[in-house]
């Protein structure tokens, strides 16, 4: 059974876990405002706002994300909200409506009501509106009418109106503003009524669970809200409890898009929520730890992994988008295999290891670089599952630089990226770790590169001789993002990039090339 | 003196702008109909072949499925070709969906599962086993330019290429010459809507159909042809169309799907597509194409060639214009033009926005900077020097022209004079920077529309035609006239459209709407008025006893005398005192047809300068278009407001098409390997900066009686060639194959 809030209305349902929640939004509540684009992340068409309760469930904290990717097993518990949900009565429009409205920013409208759920998710965000932040909200959002000026025009009216939002109590200002219905306020009352009901059901179903692999789904409570409800029967699911056997499903970035309809047909563990997959602490050994079902926006708001690597918020910049941001995880990015998976380069570049737990509990520990045997072939059994990531602490002064090559800013697979961590003391490289995707059948540690850095001086003489190192250890193929040759002559200035960054004044590009 | 009811050529806020918002506008795939079935469609994957063998019986043995239709038992409908022709239809026998068992192309539609729930029949098409063989497939164009052919006159609106003049000649005299080969790949329109038709039944063969369409009468002909159905069995309705940019000017597959399980199951079907099948039909053709040109010492043309080889299917002859634009944009006696096309194993081509003039102004506009270069002239003034005031392709004035105003006032905005010419001169820190400039023509066009005005006893207008709002402001516009025309606010004022239960129009395209309906709006308003005027004079209403249609004006919500002002009636009076509940009427076209069976008198078109700034890192060669103004003189502008949204679209598409868009095919397989929205690259608002529109001012009487020209289409014109231009001008460069790619560059 999930138990969420869609706008003002309780849900119970026994709908997949797996399903898209756009598909429960669309075809089960017959809500038509959220719109299908793609079915892939890409477009933002299908934008909705998931309100979380924090921990001392005093409010509810927002965040946009695709509903077509959005398993509904991740709604539960949670507030979601629709266009309708942010509809005031009587056709009158909210102050992001309005400016979009105003400013031409909606021409076919398909997109639209995606630009109007982002704009507004970011109303109900905790951090002042900048104009940066402001059009940073809809970089998930693709247009293909209007060319974006009216949208920005559109968002410099809301950062304005927003410039008054008290950081207190900003939902009852919102809500007077009619930024959002009065029920908003009520939420986080709703949610942690519903928070606690569902700690006694779980209890109760874990209890009944130990006792035999009961049914949990079949009970005489389970009912589905939808006028429909149809689908659920059919297949089975809801009909086992899900156990150690089942699949593994954390944001749905990946696995919605490539193996909804499989997933859907089984029972799956859902581990984007659960207590102790979240979170990024530093440990006394010299190690900074995260849950593996942190989120890319969860390094993003980390204190700790902005003093490491103050350039974080421009690297995770490239990184697809903020909704997707908002539901990858970074075990997700590194058990996916992705031989182009950005934060999984990042993480190389970074010296992290994965912590792995079987089903016994029993863990150990694996090398980041360690984990890839081949194309999408990993040093892991089906049945253990990645815990935590830790990597060593940087020292101040050591360098850390993420590249990304793509053709679009945001939204767009890198058709080659690459990260590089440094040590350097009187010019010369102590240590090195250089790490390239999208140059091999995995995400590639580049060791004899990193190697070859050590002991040598920071100069030109050494990225040229490091590239021909390089050139060696990476084999990339034809393919959509490029050719062999192109990839080559990417990754080249990609290293050439790290080492401008690292020290403009020794490095003169155009004696390398 | 400045009316409170005049509103055209006032910037207006979209009239259908709050549905948008609220999420309250319907698509296709958006009405909630009872009992409602939905179709899945499973492509092929293979690009050409047979299907050997189809087992559905895992699939028909889920409960909730209805049916799986393929070729082996979907009936034979309509057995003639003409009888799946629509109206823009190019030559050749088209595509039947699930016809036969030959495989045409990849990703051909090749079974629709009908079920209960989109889920399940989503789930069962990934079951679904197919077997195929393989046959050899033909995808590469540059293996198949030796076979190239010269194409018929197969589609509406194509015209052949006139070369005159003696281009050898020309060439010889020319003191100065450029000659190169331009290619760009195959573009997919990719609306933010993917295709859908919700297809309600009725019973007794009678249907709503909710379709993804540029035009409803085009749908509604194609299933009474091809179905046998009456207008009244089929009605096709379109209020709302999440973008089009030609991929709805043809009834997409999924039409005759949901009309075909409709019939067969007689209950409701909605079949929609996914991303990937939106590449499963037309697209902008790649096009091959080759350019020489000469030049006298002075700097005017001597010689001009253009010569176009593109895709098409083995079935359709797809056919735009693409080299004719050519011999009308620029003054020259001896012009060679030359287009053929290859077939190849993929579906036919379609029109996209600015079919024909975007790909042969890529290689036109960058060849003319290319020959300016090497006439040793300032881009800008070499197209000066041989701007055409006359159009020799077609022997005809024009009704208009202010392209030189697009060109002074275009490059005063930019500073186009701070320009230094050597490539590679001007810097912004460490950065390159380079300027270029290109532009384009386009048709200004008018089609016959039925439009219908009606005014009931409460003063509210409807006016009422069977065209198309694609996200283009349709909606808006023709309020804006017909409130100005009938003297009304515009809030008293409401437009309906797409549903063939109303007058009809033609479908939305070739960006002749504005002018098209625009124009009859007012003639069906003047019809009004003439009736306003009949009744008010048998009235007790001396004012207007002798009045002729002329003699009034309509404005702030009454019929006034237009020698004393002070004498008016309300409009809704006489409508009331008429005793009817509302007065109707509707524009006759037939004058319309008749001025379209004449020959023309005065060359028509819409004209852009467009000046274009990059920014390109020299180590790295990435390309940032950090700034364009783009000049346009398309006649009278009916609402600066959504035609600047027009012109500012199409600068994003123009930037796109210069360093991002294209379908990879993959040759082996026969197929787009970038069949997404993650792979098939459209700019994201943070790739998108500076951009400024002008309209300059001209006015045209003699184009139509509005004087209006059409916006959504030239305003993408000469982009992509001036950040081509540009980045010739920041790096040395010349790239002539698109997308412009970093590897291009370094």
């Amino acid at each position: 059974m999930i138990e969420f809030y869609l706008n003002d209305q309780p849900i119970r349902t026994t709908e997949a876990p797996a399903s898209a929640l756009l598909d429960f939004v669309r075809y089960h509540e017959h809500l038509m405002g959220t719109k299908i684009g793609c079915r892939e992340g890409d477009c933002g068409a299908c934008t909705v706002l998931v309100g979380e309760l924090t921990t001392d469930g005093q409010k509810v904290t927002y965040q946009s994300m695709t509903s077509c990717l959005t398993p509904l097993g991740n709604a539960h518990g949670k507030h979601i909200v629709t266009v309708e949900g942010i509809n005031a009565a009587a056709g009158q429009l909210t102050p992001v409506q309005q400016a979009i409205v105003e400013e031409g920013g909606s021409q076919c409208g398909f997109c639209t009501v995606g630009f109007v759920m982002s704009l507004t998710g970011h109303s109900l965000s905790e951090q002042p509106a900048t104009e940066k932040s402001t059009i940073a909200a809809i970089d998930g959002n693709i247009c293909r009418c209007t060319g974006y000026k009216s949208l920005e025009r559109a968002a410099a009216t809301l950062t304005a109106q927003l410039a008054n939002r008290p950081t207190q109590n900003a939902v009852a200002w919102l809500s007077e503003k009619q930024f959002v219905p009065a029920y908003f306020e009520g939420i986080p009352a709703k949610l942690a009524g519903l928070r606690t009901q569902l700690a006694d059901a779980e209890a109760k179903a874990k209890a009944l669970n130990e006792a035999s692999f009961a049914t949990a789904g079949n009970d005489a409570g389970a009912v589905s809200t939808s006028p429909s409800g149809h689908a659920q029967s059919q297949n089975g699911h809801g009909s086992s409890f899900p156990h150690a056997a089942h699949p593994l499903l954390g944001g749905g970035t990946d696995l919605l898009v490539q193996r909804l309809e499989e997933l859907r047909e089984q029972p799956v563990r859902l581990v984007f929520d659960q207590s102790g997959r979240r979170g990024i602490r530093q440990e006394a050994a010299g190690r900074v730890v995260l849950g593996a079902a942190t989120t890319a926006s969860h390094l993003l708001e980390s204190e700790l992994m902005r003093s490491l690597i103050p350039q974080l918020p421009q690297y995770l910049k490239l990184v697809s988008s903020t909704p997707i941001r908002n539901m990858g995880t970074v075990a997700g990015n590194f058990i996916n295999g992705s031989p182009i998976g950005d934060l999984t380069i990042m993480f190389l570049a970074l010296g992290a290891s994965i912590t792995l737990a079987d089903l016994t509990g029993a863990t150990r520990e694996l090398a980041l670089p360690n984990v890839y045997l081949g194309y999408k072939r990993l040093a892991k059994t089906a049945d253990e599952q990645v815990t935590e990531i830790s990597f060593p602490t940087s020292l101040p002064g050591d360098f850390f630089n993420f590249e990304k090559v793509s053709k679009r800013t945001h939204l767009d697979i890198a058709s080659v990226n690459s990260a590089a961590w440094l040590r350097v003391e009187n010019g010369i490289i102590q240590a090195a770790r250089v790490s390239a995707g999208g140059v091999g059948p995995v995400p590639l540690y580049l060791a004899r590169t990193s190697d070859f850095l050590v002991g040598r001086e920071l100069s030109a003489e050494t990225v040229a001789a490091a590239n021909e190192v390089m050139q060696t250890e990476i084999s990339p193929i034809s393919d959509v993002r490029g050719t062999v040759e192109y990839k080559r002559l990417l990754l080249r200035q990609l290293l050439l990039a790290h080492f401008l960054r690292f020290a403009p004044e020794e490095i003169v590009v155009s004696n390398l090339i | 003196m400045s009316l409170i009811t005049d509103y055209i050529g006032k910037p207006t806020s979209r009239v259908d702008g709050p549905a948008k918002v609220l999420g309250t506008a319907k698509y296709a795939a958006e009405f909630n109909v009872p009992n409602l079935l939905y179709g899945y469609v499973v492509s092929s994957p293979i690009a050409k072949g047979k299907i050997t063998k189809i087992d559905s019986e895992k699939v028909r043995a889920l409960p909730g499925v209805q049916e799986v239709f393929t070729h082996e038992n979907v009936p034979n409908y309509a057995f003639l070709d003409r009888s799946y022709k629509d109206d823009v239809a190019p030559g050749g026998s088209p595509f039947r969906p699930l016809h036969d068992a030959e495989i045409k192309y990849s990703l051909q539609p090749v079974a629709l599962i009908v079920a209960d729930t989109f889920e399940l029949a989503r789930y069962a098409a990934s079951i679904l086993h197919i077997e195929y063989e393989e046959a050899a497939h033909e995808t590469e164009l540059t293996k198949h330019i030796d076979e190239a052919y010269e194409p018929g006159r197969g589609k509406t609106g194509y015209k052949p290429p006139k070369s005159r003049g003696n281009f050898g000649r020309g060439w010889k005299e020319g003191v100065a010459h450029m000659e190169g080969q331009f290619s760009h790949h195959a573009q997919h329109h990719n609306p933010m809507e993917m295709f859908a038709s919700t297809v309600e039944w009725l019973g007794d063969k009678k249907l709503n159909i909710y379709d993804k369409t540029q035009g409803v009468f085009n749908s509604q002909q194609y299933v009474n042809k091809v179905f046998g159905l009456s207008k009244d069995q089929a009605r096709v309705i379109s209020k709302y169309t999440g973008g089009g940019f030609g991929s709805g000017l043809r009834p997409q597959y999924q039409l005759f799907m949901a009309v075909m399980a409709s019939l067969q199951l007689e209950r409701s079907v909605r079949v929609s597509l996914t991303r990937q099948q939106m590449f499963s039909f037309g697209h902008r053709p790649e096009t091959l194409q080759h350019v020489a040109l000469a030049t006298a010492a002075d700097g005017s043309l001597t010689g001009m060639n253009h010569f176009a080889v593109a895709e098409t299917s083995q079935f359709e002859d797809f056919t735009e214009n693409v080299v004719g634009w050519t011999g009308t944009l620029y003054d020259c006696k001896n012009v060679k033009l030359g287009y053929r096309l290859a077939k190849l194993d993929v579906f036919s081509p379609l029109d996209m926005r600015a079919p024909g003039a975007a790909s042969g102004s890529i290689a036109l506009e960058i060849a003319m900077d290319e020959m300016a270069y090497a006439a040793g002239l300032d881009p800008l003034e070499f197209r000066i020097r041989n701007y055409s005031d006359f159009d020799q392709a077609q022997n005809l004035p024009y009704s208009s022209k202010a392209l030189r105003k697009c060109y002074a006032e275009g490059a005063a905005k930019f500073g186009w004079e701070q320009r230094t010419p050597e490539p590679g001169s001007m810097r912004d820190g460490n950065l390159l920077v380079g300027w270029g400039m290109g532009g384009g023509i386009w048709d200004a066009s008018k089609q016959p529309a039925v439009v219908k005005a009606s005014l009931d006893a409460d003063g509210h207008l409807t006016v009422s035609s069977g065209t198309n709002d694609i996200g283009t402001g349709t909606y808006t516009i023709m309020t804006q006239i017909a409130a100005e025309s009938m003297g009304l606010p515009i809030e008293a004022v409401t437009f309906v459209l797409g549903d063939t239960t109303l007058p009809e129009s033609p479908l939305q395209g070739g960006s002749w709407t504005a002018a098209s309906v625009g124009n009859s709006v007012v003639e069906a308003c003047n019809k009004l008025g003439e009736a306003l005027l009949k009744q008010a004079q048998k009235m007790d209403h001396a004012t207007f006893k002798d009045a002729k249609i002329d003699d009034v004006q309509f404005v702030n919500g009454q019929m006034r005398l237009r020698t004393d002002l002070t004498q008016g009636i309300v409009l809704r009076d006489i409508v009331q005192a008429s005793g009817e509940p509302k007065m109707e009427a509707e524009n006759s076209t037939v004058l319309t047809k008749l001025e379209m069976l004449k020959p023309p008198k005065y060359s028509m078109h819409a004209h852009n300068a467009v000046f274009v700034e990059v920014k390109v890192d020299p180590d790295l060669m990435t390309v940032h278009v950090t700034r364009v103004v783009n000049a346009v003189a398309a006649g009278r502008i009916i609402n600066p407001k959504t035609a600047r949204s027009q012109v500012l679209g199409s600068v994003v598409w123009g930037i796109s098409s210069a360093l991002m868009e294209e379908s990879v095919m993959d040759h082996r397989f026969g197929r787009y390997m970038n069949h997404n929205y993650a792979e098939y690259h459209v700019p994201v608002n943070a790739d998108i900066h500076d951009i400024d529109v002008i309209f300059v001012n001209e006015e045209d009487d003699k184009v139509n009686p509005l004087g209006i020209k059409g916006i959504g289409e030239v305003g993408l014109l000469g982009v992509a060639a001036a950040v081509a231009n540009a980045i010739y001008h920041a790096t040395g460069k010349r790239v002539r194959d698109l997308p412009i790619t970093i590897d291009k560059l370094l």
